[in-house]
Order: structure tokens, then sequence, then C-alpha cells
């Protein structure tokens, strides 16, 4: 078949229609609860059990800056595996054409990210205390 | 060129010296994971940096030569700008090391950083591809930010960082958009098909073959040429921080450690600097429209020649007025700026004597940042009062910083004279009366503030507050000083030794086109 | 049928990307306001994928949809903003940048005007992974390993930034 005259974005459809099903799906159990629910709120249902404590405050707390430092990492390893990803996909042709070679470019280039892994675990921006 | 194993294994060999810095940094990142700290760090980094110096004059061939399919130019003018950069990085390393341990924490991981820096720098003044120049400016510009952030708990550190990072990635952007014009350009009068196929399209040999068929005749692409070389000018002026693009530099030298501000200054620019007039040499070219020739280098020196000609009077006039001496050398850096431009607007030899002014530059302007950082008495303590009466306190220090501040000023038997003389003859030889003039008056303004700094050395009222700095000339930065001084002497004396080198090697490896402008 | 379907699909991948925008700008709590980005990003994403840039489309959900998200609501959690004041004075600088923006979609207006049938010949293999990964480990090896010293350099910055006192 030649697709290539039109946009392969047709070919995508079901996987479309799939997440479109998982949004609905999603949305329809989280508020089907609450639509067939009896809901009849009142001031001693809201207030807090026997001896336990008013509500001080919001419960949204401030994060440590440690999640921070694991998103960061955690970003840039991610943009190690966009490189892996085109190499994953060609590399059986690669390793027709060239023979070992593209298997020791991902090699250094994830060496080289090691070391980077090393440093971390090392300086402690993997610890959790 | 058609890929293949045995050009991969003879480019691995042509890029050894950057390779050498690779494992040096890498090396460095280990030893301070596994906290080898002391003095071998900076030491190590060092002999790493010289020893790569080393290997790229053994490797460097004269005429020009590219490694990995066009990607990087390990030939010509490559070996001699890998050696200034390392040597940039190695002044650094006289001075970092006390200025660190004097502070509360001293940061050994900057090592590898700096490592790191010179690596992206020379990637991207010896990038022969577009995107060459790309990875190599983010790669320096990466390690700079975190330089300008190093020290997270000061708030002018913070400031500083989050500043450079901000304009910095937004000059990135610009830089980029102008590359993917000229991209789209360059594969206009292809098929699709065939760019799967072949190598990089923005290999400036490349460019500089196809450009000219596509703007030929076609007043749109012209347009979009000219609209990527801005993109692309803006991206690169703002990294040497010209006129317009300036804002940035006070306040992110200031928050930045000093020895590494001065690195900023003089390796970042030389380095951004070099990968201009590189692109600029080679999109130089020839096309006719509507029956008329025209060529781009002129057009686009019209817009350099202007923003030339402001950076000199706004550097100088504002560093003038500056009480700080951090932020006053940060104004003057805009004005050295200013004068580099005004080499390569001259053409032809132009191009060498703003080579030749950038290295002494980056002797002189090391030294001067150094020694600030030796005075400092606490982060972001560089008021010039404190330095009164410095020369009866420190006479050594006070006199080596008044030769740096002489050479920057221009003072004739030293090295800074020579680079402003070879700077303003070809910009006079190129017919740039008015460009030159303002380049020496504005010289003389520099001589004021410049000269001012050690007239409060020698002939101001001694100061209770300032530093013993007789404690603090401990054999690193004092070797450092020694060895700057006595090159800035030797290069303001004997210029030949370095300008004809980088004479023959910019004529034999750019084949620069000696163009007569008339402006 | 393909091509309507196409279009059918444009349609919804450009309208739920503006919502996705008009969400972002306009809803008071900063984490809705991220989440509408989100929707924003994978519109985007399904609007590269009509213009034939696979590669593209799967980085934009893989790194901009994940990662940077994740960093996003990170910091907005980090920050602790709640609701952010409701800021109704009128600003000079806020008219200004209205003016300027209806500039701007005026002149996108113009310059677009008469592009709606504009077509793209040929294929355009090249917006797929494998030419991008053919390309990546053969002529643009030495960039691709050089990525890798930008990463190191990140994460060095990440360290230094962002680490406790205790670890030195």
């Amino acid at each position: 078949m030649d697709t290539s005259a039109i946009s392969p974005i047709v070919s995508y459809v079901p996987i479309f229609i799939l997440i479109g099903i998982a949004i609905i799906l999603g949305l329809l159990l989280t508020n089907l609860s609450r639509l067939l629910g009896p809901y009849r709120p009142s001031n001693l249902k809201a207030s807090a059990y026997e001896s336990g404590m008013d509500p001080v405050g919001s419960a949204h707390e401030r994060f440590s800056v440690k999640f921070y430092l694991i998103a960061m990492l955690f970003i840039l390893f991610d943009i190690e595996v966009v490189f892996m990803y085109p190499w994953a996909v060609q590399y059986k042709q690669l390793l027709t054409q060239f023979g070992m070679f593209p298997f020791i470019e991902m090699l250094v280039f994830v060496a080289i990210l090691f070391i980077g892994y090393i440093y971390v675990y090392k300086k402690g921006g993997l610890k959790w205390s | 060129m058609e890929f293949s194993i045995d050009l991969l294994g003879q480019s691995t060999v042509q890029i050894l010296p950057i390779l050498f810095l690779l494992l040096v940094g890498l090396a460095l990142m280990m030893l301070d994971a596994f906290k080898v700290h002391g003095k071998i760090l900076p030491i190590l980094t060092g002999l790493g940096l010289i020893f790569s110096a080393v290997l790229a004059l053994a490797y460097g061939s004269p005429s020009s030569q590219v490694a990995f399919f066009g990607m990087l130019e390990t030939g010509g003018i490559a070996p001699l700008v890998h050696v200034f950069l390392c040597a940039s990085g190695l002044f650094t390393l006289f001075f970092l090391p006390d200025y660190l341990k004097r502070y509360h924490r001293p940061i050994e991981d900057v090592y590898a950083l700096l490592v790191f820096a010179v690596i992206g720098m020379v990637l991207m003044a010896n990038a022969a591809d577009l995107i060459m120049t790309f990875i190599g400016l983010e790669t320096m510009s990466m390690c700079l930010y975190i330089f300008a952030a190093m020290y997270k708990t000061e708030e002018r550190s913070n400031e500083s960082g989050f500043k450079y990072f901000l304009l910095g990635s937004f000059a990135s952007a610009f830089l980029l958009l102008g590359i993917s014009l000229i991209y789209g350009l360059s594969g206009m009068h292809q098929l699709p098909q065939a760019k799967v196929s072949m190598g990089s399209l923005l290999n400036l040999d490349v460019l500089a073959n196809t450009l000219p068929n596509v703007l030929e005749g076609s007043n749109v692409n012209e347009i979009i040429f000219y609209t990527a070389i801005g993109l692309i000018l803006i991206g690169f002026l703002f990294k040497v921080a010209a006129f317009p693009f300036h804002s940035w530099t006070p306040d992110v030298y200031e928050g930045t450690p000093t020895p590494l501000a001065g690195f900023m200054a003089t390796g970042g620019k030389m380095a951004a600097f070099i990968a201009l007039g590189v692109i600029m040499q080679k999109l130089n070219f020839f096309y006719i429209e509507n029956g008329v020739e025209f060529e781009t280098y002129p057009k686009i020196i019209q817009v350099l020649a202007i923003a030339s000609l402001l950076t000199m009077i706004y550097g100088n006039i504002v560093a003038a007025r500056q009480t700080n001496i951090k932020r006053m050398l940060a104004y003057s850096s805009i004005a050295h700026s200013g004068y580099v431009l005004l080499g390569f607007c001259a053409g032809g030899d132009g191009f060498e004597a703003s080579l030749f002014y950038l290295f002494i530059y980056t002797l002189m302007n090391i030294g001067a940042f150094g020694m600030v950082g030796m005075a400092e008495r606490q982060y972001e303590d560089t008021h010039m009062d404190h330095w009164k009466g410095l020369g009866k306190k420190a006479p050594y220090f006070a006199a080596a910083m008044s030769v740096f501040l002489f050479s920057l000023t221009g003072i004739p038997p030293l090295a800074g004279f020579m680079a402003k003389y070879q700077v303003f003859i070809t910009a006079i030889r190129a017919d740039l009366i008015l460009l030159a003039t303002v380049g020496i008056l504005t010289s003389v303004i520099g001589a004021y503030y410049y000269i001012r700094l050690i007239v409060y050395m020698f002939f101001g009222e001694e100061q209770e507050t300032a530093p013993d700095l007789n404690t603090r000339f401990t054999w690193m930065p004092a070797t450092g000083i020694a060895l700057l001084v006595a090159l800035i002497l030797f290069f303001g004396v004997l210029p030949s030794t370095i300008l004809s080198p980088i004479d023959k090697v910019v004529e034999s490896g750019l084949g620069i086109v000696m163009a007569s402008l008339g402006m | 049928m393909e091509a309507t379907l196409q279009t059918i699909l444009f349609w919804v991948f450009a309208i739920l990307g503006i919502a996705g925008g008009i969400g972002l700008l306009f809803n008071r709590n900063p984490v809705y306001a991220a989440l509408s980005l989100i929707l924003n990003f994978f519109s985007i994403a399904g609007l590269y994928l009509s213009l034939q840039a696979q590669f593209l489309s799967i980085i934009q959900v893989l790194v901009y949809a994940g990662a940077i998200m994740v960093l996003f609501l990170f910091v907005i959690m980090l920050l602790n903003l709640e609701h952010e004041s409701g800021v109704t004075t009128f600003h000079t600088r806020r008219a200004l940048a209205f003016v300027l923006g209806l500039a701007f979609v005026g002149e996108m207006l113009y310059v677009f005007r008469g592009l709606s049938a504009y077509k793209l010949e040929g294929s355009f293999e090249y917006g797929e992974v494998e030419p991008i990964g053919y390309q990546l480990m053969t002529y643009y090896l030495l960039p691709f390993e050089m990525i890798s010293v930008i990463l190191l350099a990140a994460l060095i910055g990440a360290i230094i930034v962002a680490r406790s006192h205790k670890y030195i």
C-alpha cells in the first residue's frame, strides 16, 4: 500500500480510540459513585473523630528539595533514553552494515553517562535521609 | 563524504586531543566522587590541559582537515585555537584553588566542569558544521551557567546564575532558529529522499556551495537567509556580550567566583568569536539577483560595524562610572568585545588581528580577574576603595596588577598595546576610519578607569580594612601571575612570535578572502 | 476517506491543543494549569504525527509530557503555590502584551492566509525513527557522543545546586 501520500496519523487511529476509551472509563469510574451513591453531608460527619484534633492548615505541604533533585536526574537519564530509542530501532540494519560498531558507539555513550551515575551515587544524590 | 568505518577510526585519531580532555574530565569526576581532594585535582586538570594542547599541536596539520564526516575541523586554525582555549583554562587554574579554599565551601566538582567547558569551547570554535557549533556552544554554556550559580547560598550568585541561564538559553534559541532556517534553505533544491541518504546539510562547506543557488533569483529565500544570519548573529553577540545584548554581563560576572568570571570573559568569548568568524568566512559567497552580483560578507559586516561602534562607546563610558572593580572589569570586557568586532569588520587580515587580540586579552584579563579574586575580603566585596594604598602594603601585588591594567589600557611595551595596534591598523587599512577613530578615542576613556585604579593603589590613603595580601601569595597564584606578566611583556616586545603562526594557519586553513570594503 | 479522517483528527488535536493553552492561561490553580499544559503537549504530539514527524511526536510525549511535566509539578509542589491571588488591576504592561499578542495573531493570519490548500509533495521518510537512528549513528556520531558531555555537565550542575550540605 502506498502510504507516502497520506499522513501516517491515520494508522494511529486505533491508538487514539484506545486513549479515548481510557479517558472516558477513567472519568466514568471516578464520577459514577458520586452520581449513584447517596450524598448527605452534615456537620457531624465533617468533624474530627472522637478526641481527634481539628485539622490545622492545608494538606498541601511543602515538598523536600530531595524530590526535586530526583526529578532533575530523572530528566537527564530520560534524555539518554531519547537517544537510545532511534538507535534500538535501527540497530539490526546497522549491525548488518557495519558489524559491531553501532554497539560500541552506544556503549561509549552509556559508559560516559554511567560515570555520571556513579558520580551522583557517590555524591549522595540518591540518598534519602 | 561517504560513511565508512575506516574514516571513523581516522577521525578518532584526529580528535585525540579532545578525547584526552574528555578522559581527564571523567577521571576528575571519579576522583571527586571518591573524595580524593586537595591539591591533586587542580594539578591533574592543569597537566591534562597542557598535554591536550601538546597533542593538538603534534597532531594538527597546517592545511584544513575535517574529522567525523565534516563535523569538526582539526587542521588549519584548529590546533592553535585548541592551544589558546586550553591556555585560558590553565591560567584560570592558577587562581582558582586558593579562591575556592578561602570561601566556606570548596566545590571540587568545578575542575571537571572547567575541563568540560574547554571541550565545549573547542568543539564550538573548531566546528565545521552548524550542528557541532550548537552542541559545543551548549556544552560550554551549561558549564558556565553552573559557574554563575555555584554559591547557592549567596543571593548574588543565585541572581547571576538565574539571569545567565534564562537569557543564555534564550540566546541559544535564537541561534538555533537561525540554524533551522539555514537548514530549510539548504535542503530546498533537493528531493526529500535525497536528504535521508546523505550526510549533514549544515556543513559550512556544503552550505557555501548550495546557498548561492538557493539565493539566486529568489527574493524570498534571500530574506530568509538574512533573517537566519541575523538570528545567528544575535546568538553569538549575546555570548560575546556585544552592545545590544550585553546587559547580563556585569550582574553575571559579579555573582560568579572571580577567577571563573575571568574564564567566562576570556575563553567563552574567544570560542564564540572564533566560531562567529569562521561561520562568516565560510558563508561568504557571491550570488546573482536580478542580474546584479551580491556578496554576503559586506552586508553582514554592516551590522557588525554598528554593533562594534556602539559596544566600544557604551562599554567604555559605563565602565568609567563604576566603583566596583568586578563590574568595572565586566563593562570593560564589553568594550573589548567591540575592539574584536572592529577587527572582524576590517575583513582580510582583520580576522587574524582579532584572533591575536583575543589571545592577548585572555592573558591580561585572566590575570586581572584572578588578582581581584585574591584581593577580595569576602564574597562579593570588590569595592575600589578597599584598594587604596595597596601599593605600600603589598607592593608586588600592586605592581603585577598594574602590569595587567596598563596592558588592558594599551600602553606601549606591553602586549595589550600590540593587540590594539594590530586591530586599529587593519581597520584603517580597510578604510574604516570612523570606527578606528572611535576605537582610539574610547581607548582613552579606558585609560581613565584603568589608571584610576593604579592611582588608587599607589597614591591613595591606606585602608585599615585592606586584606593582608602577602599571605595570599602562595606558590600557585604567584606562579600564574609571574607567568602571565612574563608572557605579556614577551608578546609586547616580540608580537611576531604569535602573530606569524596565526597568520600562517589562518591563511592556509581558512583560505580567507581578502575583502576590500568601501564603507 | 483517509483524507477526511485526517482532517477530523487535525481539528480534534488543534481544538484540544488550544483548549489546553487557554486552560493553562486561565486556571488560577497552578496544578490545574500544569495539567492543561499536559493536554496541550499531547495534542501537539498528535499534530506532529499528522505532519509525519513520528519521532518528534514520540519525544514530545516522552520528554515533555513525561519528564518536563514531572519537574513542573515538583516545582509547583515545592513552592507550595495554591491559588494565585487574583490580579485584576490594569497594568500598562499587560495591555501592551495584549496588543502585541493580537498583532502577532493578525500577522500569523496574514502570513498563512493563502496556505490553506498548500500540500507538501513527496514522501517524508525522514520524520520516521529509522532514518534518524541511521544518521545519528553514522554522520552525526560526534555530536551524538558529545551530547553525553552536556548531560554530564548538567548532572554535575544538578548535584552542585540541589544537593544538601551534608555530602560535600
